[in-house]
């Protein structure tokens, strides 16, 4: 019987049907994932690292001892502390310190059962999931369930940066909450947002080498490592992509690059953090030592601040726990550090009553297996994995927080419905919060020999690096937190006010200084129209784009600002200029284009580096149909521009087209929550004509302000 | 046309006199009164401008518990003592800030307004009083309650005359009270002699417990007689425990809460349907107004009927006869 007649046969016409379905699903999932790759222009490789290697019984059991030395050290001086003759202490010390018994309750329990196990090599997650391939949580209600702990990690905020789930508290300008009713779901986060603090986007600046000619180097040049792989915890060649295209999960490489130690090991080497290169493209190290994995726990505030430092007290805090990653840049490719912290809120001893206390960031942060809460107030565009889940000081400080100042404590709880905690109890931010930061013209530092952004201003003083603002717990698109005053005459408007505009005539005066500093380099630089576009971002916009933007603030963002509850909140504020594509402008401000970070660090040229980090083949396909259709013009509709128009911003010339440099028309406003102070502020800061606190400006009736500057209590 | 009498007279002079006079008077008495109002409220506004602050309170040292010094202004400004300036009942030395010794010794009494004054019904407050201090309440720890212990003098509003909502709000209403301190509070164990902590299982003798607990308020049957003994609260040993008290066409029940409503309802329905039928779920026997009407329906029907067959057989046989 040939194929002919076996397939003329009625039944086996069915099976041949079944086989060709068969084989076309197969293909396409075989062929489907490398298709997107080159589509995106991403790589996925098997991942290797040097320092996983494997260890001898006695290196392991030296490196045992090593680490529970000073525990059983310190146990062994205890229990001898009433032998007198010295020598005798010390041969009981040396006794004690090698009984197999008297380490038992030793730190590092993991010592043991990788001893137990015969693990003698850390290979990334393969070794954590051969025992904790699923692991028990308690959810929301108290529930006690069992997880794959892999897909639990794989689909978390930490792994894939963004989320395409409703739950965000952003309002977009067109007023609709961001994947919630009336949208069509789009991955959005820190993995694909426009954000001014970075420069970059995660894809054009994942993983770079920069040649730095720094000072002590006396012109030879030294490779540095940058960009925002740094803090991820995957270890490829590019963020999750995968994640955030249609119907496609992370691949199996991806997920063996997940650096489970970062975050668990205490004594993770961040010296080991640095950019290699390979036949695939650039990726960032991992410390996949023994050492690193036999000290594994819970995360601590140590573990966590080895990422996360960089958004608290910045790269340039001083007197950090040791192996803190400021500290640690690298054995090669040394880590850049980042001038002008984002917020500025330090959270060392020094400055913050929890860490002071010794908390750890997960006694507030409590986390659901690896899913972590940030809380239900965000103003930025950051992905939430436990929307709903509250993290408020309330919850272990009560609604009547205030119980020591026996005279006026029951005056400050009443304040407490209208004023946050953080608006008395967060009074100063770090001195090099960044406020503006201009990418457009950079300029040489000496010292780390290369080209870096220009801080125009920085401050953590209260009326300079922090507003207060109504705050509901919801943001705008572009980091604006939204709120309005309960018994306000209508007048408030941070979106026309606060954020558009800076006054206070000392900052003013600083601008002019560092615009005068910039010009000895940048001669075309008009001083007083500089001033005036960083001061007064709305002085860009068109007499009609003026009126659109009131319109859009009446019509789609006011009544979001009268949703739910608002208190007076400390924000740092922060502004930069970019390169904008201005095809794709709005109201409130156009597409923002992302810097190369090799160009612009070794060759200072802004603009070709834009041009170079453009070509990169993902934001080729932003100006394409497809993305268009998929994501882009969902994305625009919450920027405020109706439509993304697909026109890739480069001439036939090769030159930029388009393409503009602004200041973002507002300033955005960060959330600040840490560096809590014990002692708050007193009444008189803000209860006196020129206090801190201008509550004309936040809405109150003329009568009820000047009611407020002027308290008769107060006398 | 000239509106001026033609001719003055000796009583036109008179007359114009005393229409000033009592203008005067009159307008004086109102601009009296005027300053009086605007007076308190401004002296009101003083106070709770602190006061109105949904979260002024503090954390009781002695006991943890929050001492809440917040003033609902919705609930003040619709209660029987929306009238009132702050200071009528507060004394002098609340006027300033800060007035914590005035607030440590402060002893305010509600009967001294309430006793013997002929704004409210002859004896009430008496009545009140003397069912007081007979109830278990004031017995068995002669200090430790007073008025304010269970009334809110800044919230206080009468049920009469404002009873839009149905029974089962103001029965939720006078048990929050009961429970505000016997469900809530631990102390109370070591103080009552029973120990009223778990207030289902000393009432589950009562079936749907729960119900009951909604429907009727504590009172029915932890007091006797009408509406001013109820605040004479009677030990646990001393409450209604027969069913039939309630569930019968004599029920206790009318003669407490549902007095006024039983008025208003006779009034509508009329004196048979208002006892036996209302919207509480217990009192009584619970009928359907539409059976009433159907079953007295069917009985004319059946007299109709009846009648109708007795007066056709009588015409056929007279017929018959005269046949």
């Amino acid at each position: 019987m040939n194929i002919k007649d076996f397939v003329a046969k009625g039944h086996n016409k069915k099976i041949v049907l079944l086989i060709a379905i068969g084989l076309v699903i197969g293909g396409v999932r075989h062929f489907y994932p490398s298709m997107l790759e080159s589509y995106v222009g991403v790589v996925n490789a098997p991942l290797t690292y040097s320092n996983s290697e494997p260890l001898s019984e006695r290196a392991f059991e030296n490196l045992a001892e090593t680490l529970t030395h000073e525990y059983r050290f310190n146990r062994a001086m205890a229990k001898t502390k009433d032998e007198d003759v010295a020598f005798a202490r010390r041969l009981k010390v040396d006794m004690f310190m090698n009984t197999r018994s008297f380490d038992k309750k030793a730190p590092f329990p993991h010592i043991d059962y990788f001893r137990k196990a015969g693990i003698n090599q850390y290979e990334g997650p393969e070794t954590c999931l051969g025992c904790h391939d699923v692991i028990k949580i308690a959810d929301r209600h108290g529930k006690t369930v069992e997880i794959d702990t892999l897909d639990d990690v794989v689909n978390s905020v930490h792994f894939k940066f963004q989320s395409s789930d409703s739950g965000f508290s952003t309002f977009g300008f067109d007023g609709r909450q961001v994947n919630g009713e009336g949208t069509r779901p789009i991955p959005v986060g820190k993995i694909n947002r426009a954000c001014g603090v970075p420069g970059s986007f995660t894809w054009t600046g994942w993983a770079d080498l920069v040649k730095a000619k720094p000072e002590h180097a006396h012109g030879d040049i030294e490779m540095r490592s940058e960009g925002c792989g740094q803090c991820h915890i995957g270890g490829g060649y590019h963020p999750s992509t995968e994640q955030m295209l249609p119907a496609h999960n992370a691949p199996a490489t991806a997920k063996e690059g997940i650096d489970c130690l970062i975050c668990h090991s205490p004594t993770y080497d961040m010296n080991q953090r640095y950019v290699i290169e390979d036949d695939n493209g650039k990726r960032w190290n991992q410390d996949r030592s023994m050492k690193a994995a036999l000290t594994v726990g819970q995360p601590t505030m140590e573990t966590c601040l080895f990422c996360h430092q960089h958004n608290m007290g910045g790269d340039l805090e001083k007197g950090l726990a040791k192996g803190a990653a400021p500290d640690n840049l690298g054995y090669k490719n040394k880590r850049l550090l980042h001038p002008g912290s984002k917020r500025g809120n330090s959270i060392q001893p020094a400055h913050d009553v929890h860490a002071a206390a010794g908390m750890a960031c997960t006694d507030c942060h409590r986390p659901e297996g690896h899913k972590i809460p940030r809380g239900t107030k965000g103003v930025d565009l950051v992905a939430n994995d436990l929307p709903g889940k509250v993290v408020e000081c309330e919850t272990c400080h009560t609604a009547a927080p205030h119980v020591k100042d026996n005279e006026d404590r029951a005056l400050l709880n009443g304040h407490v419905d209208r004023v946050s905690c953080e608006a008395c109890h967060i009074k100063k931010l770090r001195d090099d919060s960044v406020v503006l930061r201009d990418w457009t013209h950079p300029i040489w530092n000496e010292e780390e020999g290369v080209f870096v952004f220009k801080d125009i201003y920085q401050s953590g003083e209260v009326g300079k690096g922090i507003k207060f603002l109504w705050f509901n717990g919801n943001g705008s698109f572009l980091a604006n937190a939204l709120g309005d005053n309960p018994i306000g005459d209508g007048s408030y408007n941070p979106l026309m006010n606060q954020l558009a505009r800076i006054d206070n005539p000392e900052v003013i005066a600083e601008v002019r200084k560092s615009a005068i500093e910039l010009k000895k380099t940048y001669p075309d630089i008009d001083v007083e129209q500089y001033v005036k576009e960083a001061t007064n971002p709305l002085s860009v916009l068109s007499p009609e784009m003026l009126e659109k933007r009131k319109k859009m603030i009446e019509e789609n963002i006011r009544p979001i600002m009268e949703k739910g509850k608002s208190k007076i909140y400390p924000f740092k504020i922060f502004n930069a200029i970019m390169y904008e594509d201005m095809n794709n402008q709005g109201p409130f401000g156009a597409m923002i284009l992302p810097f190369d970070y090799p160009t612009y660090y070794e060759t200072g040229d802004s603009k070709a580096s834009v041009k170079k980090a453009i070509e990169h083949p993902i934001i080729k396909r932003m100006y394409q149909a497809p993305f268009k259709a998929y994501m882009m013009d969902e994305f625009m509709g919450y920027f405020g521009v109706d439509g993304w128009k697909a026109e890739y911003p480069v001439g036939k010339d090769g030159e930029l087209k388009n393409v503009e440099s602004h200041w973002m028309r507002q300033m955005g406003s960060l959330m600040v929550n840490h560096g809590i102070q014990k002692d708050g502020r007193s009444c008189k800061e803000c209860h006196k004509p020129d206090g801190i606190i201008d509550f004309k400006a936040l809405g109150y009736p003329k009568e009820r302000a000047a009611e407020l500057i002027n308290l008769p209590e107060l006398e | 046309m000239n509106s001026w009498p033609a001719k003055i007279t000796i009583e036109t002079v008179k007359s114009i006199f005393f229409q000033t006079l009592i203008s005067a008077i009159f307008f004086t008495f109102f601009l009296l009164l005027a300053n009086a109002g605007e007076a308190n409220s401004q002296q009101n506004g003083k106070c709770l401008r602190c006061h109105g602050m949904k979260t002024l309170g503090y954390q009781d040292t002695a006991t943890g518990n929050l001492r809440n010094l917040s003033i609902d202004l919705h609930a003040l400004a619709k209660s029987d003592h929306a009238g009132l300036a702050c200071l009528d009942c507060h004394s002098a030395g609340f006027a300033a800030y800060p007035h914590f010794s005035e607030a440590r010794n402060e002893q305010l009494e509600c009967l001294s307004c309430h006793k013997n004054s002929e704004k409210f019904p002859r004896k009430m407050f008496e009545a009140v009083e003397r069912s007081f201090t007979r109830s278990n309440h004031y017995q068995s720890a002669p200090q430790a309650l007073t008025c304010f212990s269970c009334h809110d003098p800044h919230t206080f509003s009468t049920l009469n005359g404002k009873s839009d909502a149905g029974v089962k709000s103001h029965v939720k209403r006078d048990n929050d009270i009961c429970l505000g301190c016997h469900e809530k509070s631990k102390p109370l164990d070591n103080m009552s002699s029973g120990g009223a902590g778990d207030l289902l299982k000393k009432h589950v003798w009562l079936p749907g417990v729960n119900r009951h607990l909604q429907s009727v308020r504590c009172v029915e049957c932890h007091t006797q007689g009408d509406s001013e003994r109820s605040h004479f609260i009677l030990g646990g040993e001393y409450a209604v425990k027969e069913c039939v008290a309630c569930h019968s066409r004599d029920s206790i029940l009318t003669s407490k809460l549902y007095r006024y409503r039983a008025h208003e309802e006779r009034n509508k329905v009329g004196f048979i349907h208002s006892v036996v039928m209302n919207d509480a779920y217990i009192i009584g026997m619970t009928r359907n107004q539409w059976l009433d009407w159907g079953g007295i329906g069917l009985v004319i029907l059946t007299l109709v009927g009846v009648g109708g067959h007795g007066l056709g057989r009588w015409i056929a046989r007279r017929k018959g006869q005269k046949l």
